[in-house]
């Protein structure tokens, strides 16, 4: 099952996503919806955020979960900002999870 | 800052609009979203020939207002957010930040400043193998590199993280824009400016941090996030990401 998470929304008014302390509550959201469906949809329209937003919200996952919980995701509406940020942190974190995780 | 010494004769009050700023004073992480949106909006208000109401263009989906706005919100997010989370370690639990930011029209500058009274770049950064010589001058420039930082002073929520990048974002927008960024700390004072060499000097000490930023507004429309992230040591395409 495919589940719709909204950004734009939780952004209102000032279409901003700027605090971890915000990313953080966010992921809290986001994680039982990553338990019951198979992928979730991060709708980003009309939204912008910070690197550090992102890292909190999405590079944890990737920490705790590995970085196969990418695949259970897919980005609507990004502007071209918000995909290079979201490439840095993913990309940042994968590295590290994967110096973590010896090789078999 | 200076006091207006009250009305001239006739009633007539002097325009002041560049030599008074506003201070607020950030003390709750709750609140650092809303004061970095804020005080981008008062910035971009106090600039008349920008029309709030813009319309987005169609190419990129984005108004003069927004091309300003995010650059300006990014900066003053992770400036406040470094402060109330690196300012706070070592025994500084009840550091704020105060936070200030004018646009001159005269110039076409935009400058803000964000001082925190916590421990200071050299207390966050003992100990750190990448800080090879224990001073002032060397902590900040050891605070500007990328990563340093990483997941350092962590622990005030559930796992709130730190990638150590934000100071480093903060620089490239700031040189990016024509601009400056100036940092002190102890008894330090450290600035990059677009085509110059760094400046270092020794001032009287103040306990805790401050960073000024001096960016064109002209320059800020037109930023380009996506290369200032590129560059970053550890972008690379992610495999098997979907964006639609």
């Amino acid at each position: 099952m495919k589940v719709q998470f909204n950004l734009s929304e939780k952004s209102a008014p000032e279409r901003f996503l700027g605090a971890r302390l915000r990313a953080a509550a966010l992921r809290d959201e986001l994680e039982p919806l990553l338990a019951e469906n198979a992928e979730i949809v991060l709708d980003f329209g009309g939204v912008e955020a910070t690197q550090s937003f992102i890292d909190e919200l999405l590079g944890v996952l990737v920490l705790e979960r590995g970085p196969e919980v990418i695949e259970r995701l897919v980005f609507h509406f990004c502007s071209g900002d918000m995909k290079a940020v979201i490439n840095f942190v993913l990309s940042d974190r994968i590295e590290q999870y994967k110096q973590r995780i010896p090789a078999h | 800052m200076q006091m207006d010494k009250g009305l001239p004769a006739g009633g007539a009050r002097r325009n002041s609009t560049e030599s008074l700023v506003e201070v607020h004073r950030v003390s709750d992480h709750r609140d650092v979203e809303a004061s970095a949106a804020r005080l981008a909006r008062a910035v971009i208000g106090s600039i008349t020939d920008v029309r709030l109401d813009d319309t987005p263009d169609e190419m990129s989906g984005k108004s003069q207002v927004d091309r300003i706005e995010h650059p300006l919100r990014c900066v003053f997010n992770e400036l406040i957010e470094n402060a109330l989370t690196h300012g706070r370690a070592r025994g500084f639990g009840r550091a704020s930040a105060w936070i200030a930011a004018q646009y001159y029209p005269r110039s076409g500058k935009v400058r803000l400043a964000v001082v925190d009274d916590g421990c200071g770049y050299l207390e966050s950064l003992r100990g750190h193998p990448a800080l090879h010589v224990s001073n002032h001058a060397a902590a900040i420039a050891t605070a500007l590199e990328p990563k340093v930082s990483r997941n350092r002073d962590v622990g005030f929520g559930r796992d709130l993280l730190n990638q150590g990048v934000g100071l480093t974002v903060t620089r490239e927008i700031a040189l990016q824009a024509e601009g400056t960024i100036a940092l002190v700390s102890g008894n330090a004072w450290l600035a990059d400016s677009t085509g110059k060499h760094r400046e270092n000097k020794v001032i009287p000490p103040w306990q805790g941090v401050a960073a000024y930023l001096e960016m064109k507004r002209e320059r800020l429309q037109g930023m380009d996030l996506v290369t200032i992230m590129q560059k970053l040591p550890g972008y690379a395409p992610v495999k098997g990401i979907r964006f639609e």
